[in-house]
C-alpha cells in the first residue's frame, strides 16, 4: 500500500486543504452565475497576494496556472519531510489543457505552452532538475496519475511520489465545453432529474504518496484501475463499460459493506450520471452512498480526481459521508444510494471513481488513516 | 520474457502520406478523416501492428495503448483558437474541441480495436526511452500487451512510431529495455 503523507488545495474557497473541507461539509458553493453559464473562479487578487508571499522575484512571470500549482505544491511539500528535488523523488503533473490560456492572448510562441514546459517550470521554481512526468488523459488525468504514481512507488523505482493537478477556465476550455452543449446555465445537479449539465471549475491539488514500510498513521491509496470504454471519443458507454470494470478492478477483495461512500464523478450532464448509475449497480455497490461535489468545486478538469480524492479522504478521517449539493429528485435509470444529506460513517474506506472524453475511466480506493 | 514484439513507424505525418498509408492499409473506416494528424498517425501505426499480429489477434481486454508526445494537440488548440478569437465571429466547433484533447488519440486506438484496458497519454520533451521503459513496465503489470507510441507531429523532425510490448513474447524478439527502444528509433529515424 501507498500512504498518503500530505495533501493540498487551492480553490475558489480557500488554499488549504481544511478550509476546502471545511467549506465543502458546510455546502459552501464556489459556483457563481455567469452569462449563459455558471462556474468557480479563484480570485486572481487573492491568488495573485499569495503566490507573491512565496515568490519574491518576478511573480508575473508566472501563468495563473503556474501559481496556483506552485502554491498548492507549495502548500503540500511545507506540510511533510519530502526532498522534492531528490532523485528518488518523481514529480507527477496532470492536467488537461495547462498553459492553454496564453493562445487566448495570441502569444502562441510562448516557451510554456506545451504540457512538459508548463511542468518544467513548476519544478524549476523548487530548484528541481529532475524530469517531470507528465499525465493528460482528460477529466481523469488526476486520478490516473495517482495511480501511475501508486505503480512507480510499488516497483520501488522511486520512494516518493508528489501528484499536483491543476486547469484554469481559459476562454478556449469555456468555449469548448459550451460549444459541447454541456454546459449548465443552473448550480449543477448531479443525479436529478432535472440536471441540465455541468459548472466548470478552477483548482490545482496536491498529494504526496510514499510507500508504506511500517505500520502507519497515514490514510492510504488501497488499490486502482484504468479502463477504456472503447465505444466513444465524446459520450460515455451504454453499458457503462470502462467505469464498470475499473470499480472491478479496484474494489477486488472488497465487500460493499466496507465501503463508506462512492465519490462519484457526478458532472451533472445527463449521459455521465446516467453513465455511472450503471457502474455502481453492475458492480453490486448500488446501497453504498453516493456523492458528487461538482455542486461545490463545479468539475476542476485535470485537478478534479486529485481534489475530489483529497476531500474524500479528509471526509472518511471526519467519519462523514458529504452530500449532493442541490439534488432534489431522483434522476437516473439505475438505483443507487444518493446520498442527499450529510451523513456519518465509522467505515475504513472510500471508492473515487471518474471518467472523461476519450473513453477513459478509473477508480481507487483510499483506506482512513489512525 | 518481455520482448519488443513488433514496432511500426512512419516516415511523413503530412496530410497527403497519412492519406496515403491509410489507403495502403485498405481499412473501411470513414471516422478517419475526420481526425487529427496525432490521431491519424496512432490509428495507422496500431493498423500496422494489428495486421502483422495475423491469426494471433491482441486480446482486447488484455492490451493497453500508452501513446508519448511533445506538443500533443497543438496543432489542433491553434485551429479551434482560430475559431473564437474574433468575439464578432466566434463559431468554435465541437468537433475540433475534443480533438484538443491529448488522450483522444489513445480513445480512438481503444474504439477501433474494442481495447478496454488502459488508455493513458503522457507528455515529454523529446521521445524517452528510460521514460517509456519505467511507465510501459509499470503498465505491464496490468495488461500482457501495451502498444506504446511516441508521436510528434508538429517538430521540424515529425516522428511516429509505435512498439508493441509483449509479456509473452519469444527468443527471436528483442528485450524490452531502453536501449533496444533507442536502437530501433534510431534505425527508423537517424
Amino acid at each position: 500500500m501507498v500512504d498518503i503523507i500530505s495533501n493540498n488545495i487551492v480553490s475558489p474557497l480557500g488554499f488549504s486543504t481544511l478550509q476546502n473541507y471545511t467549506a465543502a461539509k458546510e455546502g459552501v458553493s464556489a459556483v457563481k452565475p455567469f452569462d449563459g453559464y455558471c462556474a468557480a473562479y479563484i480570485d486572481n487578487q487573492l491568488l495573485n497576494n499569495a503566490f507573491s508571499d512565496i515568490c519574491a522575484q518576478n511573480p508575473d512571470n508566472y501563468t495563473k496556472v503556474e501559481k496556483a500549482a506552485i502554491l498548492s505544491l507549495k502548500s503540500a511539500l511545507n506540510n511533510c519531510d519530502v526532498d522534492f528535488c531528490h532523485p528518488k523523488t518523481a514529480f507527477f503533473f496532470s492536467t488537461t489543457k495547462g498553459n492553454v490560456e496564453l493562445l487566448d492572448s495570441g502569444d502562441f510562441n510562448n516557451r510554456n505552452i506545451h504540457l512538459w514546459q508548463t511542468a518544467q517550470k513548476i519544478s524549476k521554481f523548487f530548484g528541481n532538475e529532475n524530469t517531470p512526468i507528465v499525465v493528460s488523459n482528460a477529466c481523469i488525468s488526476g486520478l490516473s496519475a495517482m495511480i501511475s504514481a501508486a505503480r512507480a512507488l510499488k516497483s520501488k523505482r522511486i520512494d516518493t511520489a508528489v501528484v499536483t493537478g491543476v486547469d484554469m477556465l481559459s476562454k478556449f476550455i469555456v468555449s469548448g465545453f459550451s460549444c459541447l452543449k454541456a454546459l449548465s446555465q443552473n448550480p449543477c445537479r448531479p443525479f436529478d432529474i432535472e440536471r441540465t449539465g455541468l459548472n466548470l471549475g478552477e483548482a490545482a491539488a496536491t498529494v504526496v504518496m510514499r510507500r508504506t514500510e511500517n505500520d502507519s498513521k497515514y490514510p492510504k491509496y488501497v488499490s486502482g484501475a484504468i479502463h477504456n470504454d472503447a465505444y466513444h471519443i465524446s459520450s460515455p458507454s451504454k453499458n457503462a463499460e470502462g467505469s464498470y470494470r475499473s470499480l472491478c478492478d479496484a474494489t477486488k477483495g472488497f465487500i460493499p459493506s466496507q465501503f463508506a461512500f462512492i465519490n462519484a464523478h457526478g458532472t451533472s450532464t445527463m449521459y455521465n450520471d446516467e453513465m455511472e448509475s450503471v457502474a455502481i449497480s453492475r458492480a453490486g455497490l448500488q446501497d453504498v452512498p453516493v456523492n458528487s461535489l461538482k455542486p461545490i468545486f463545479g468539475h476542476t478538469l485535470g485537478a478534479a480526481g486529485l481534489l475530489e480524492s483529497i476531500l474524500s479522504i479528509g471526509a472518511l478521517q471526519d467519519g462523514a459521508v458529504l452530500p449532493v449539493m442541490n439534488f432534489n429528485e431522483y434522476g437516473v435509470s439505475r438505483k443507487i444510494n444518493i446520498q442527499s444529506s450529510l451523513g456519518s460513517t465509522d467505515k475504513q474506506y472510500a471508492i473515487k471513481l471518474i471518467s472523461g472524453f476519450g473513453g477513459c475511466n478509473a477508480a481507487a480506493v483510499f483506506k482512513k488513516g489512525e | 520474457m518481455v520482448k519488443i514484439a513488433k514496432y511500426s513507424y512512419l516516415n511523413s505525418l503530412s496530410a497527403d502520406a497519412l492519406s496515403a498509408v491509410y489507403r495502403s492499409t485498405g481499412a473501411d473506416y470513414p471516422k478517419f478523416f475526420k481526425m487529427d494528424a496525432l490521431c491519424k498517425a496512432g490509428f495507422l501505426l496500431v493498423e500496422d501492428i494489428v495486421r502483422g499480429c495475423g491469426n494471433t489477434p491482441l486480446a482486447p481486454d488484455d492490451t493497453s495503448v500508452v501513446v508519448f508526445t511533445a506538443s500533443g494537440t497543438y496543432i489542433t488548440d491553434l485551429a479551434f483558437e482560430t475559431t473564437i478569437s474574433d468575439p464578432d465571429n466566434c463559431f468554435p466547433s465541437p468537433s475540433v474541441f475534443v480533438y484538443s484533447l491529448p488522450n483522444i488519440v489513445a480513445g480512438e486506438i481503444a474504439i477501433r480495436h474494442g481495447f478496454t484496458n488502459e488508455t493513458a497519454v503522457y507528455l515529454s520533451s523529446n521521445f524517452s526511452p528510460s521514460q517509456i521503459e519505467a511507465i510501459v513496465s509499470d503498465t505491464l503489470t496490468v495488461a500482457s500487451n501495451v502498444l506504446v507510441a511516441w508521436i510528434e507531429v508538429t517538430s521540424n523532425h515529425p516522428s511516429a512510431i509505435m512498439f508493441l510490448i509483449s509479456r509473452n513474447g519469444n527468443n527471436d524478439m528483442p528485450d524490452f529495455n531502453a536501449e533496444n527502444l533507442a536502437e530501433i528509433y534510431k534505425q527508423c529515424y537517424i
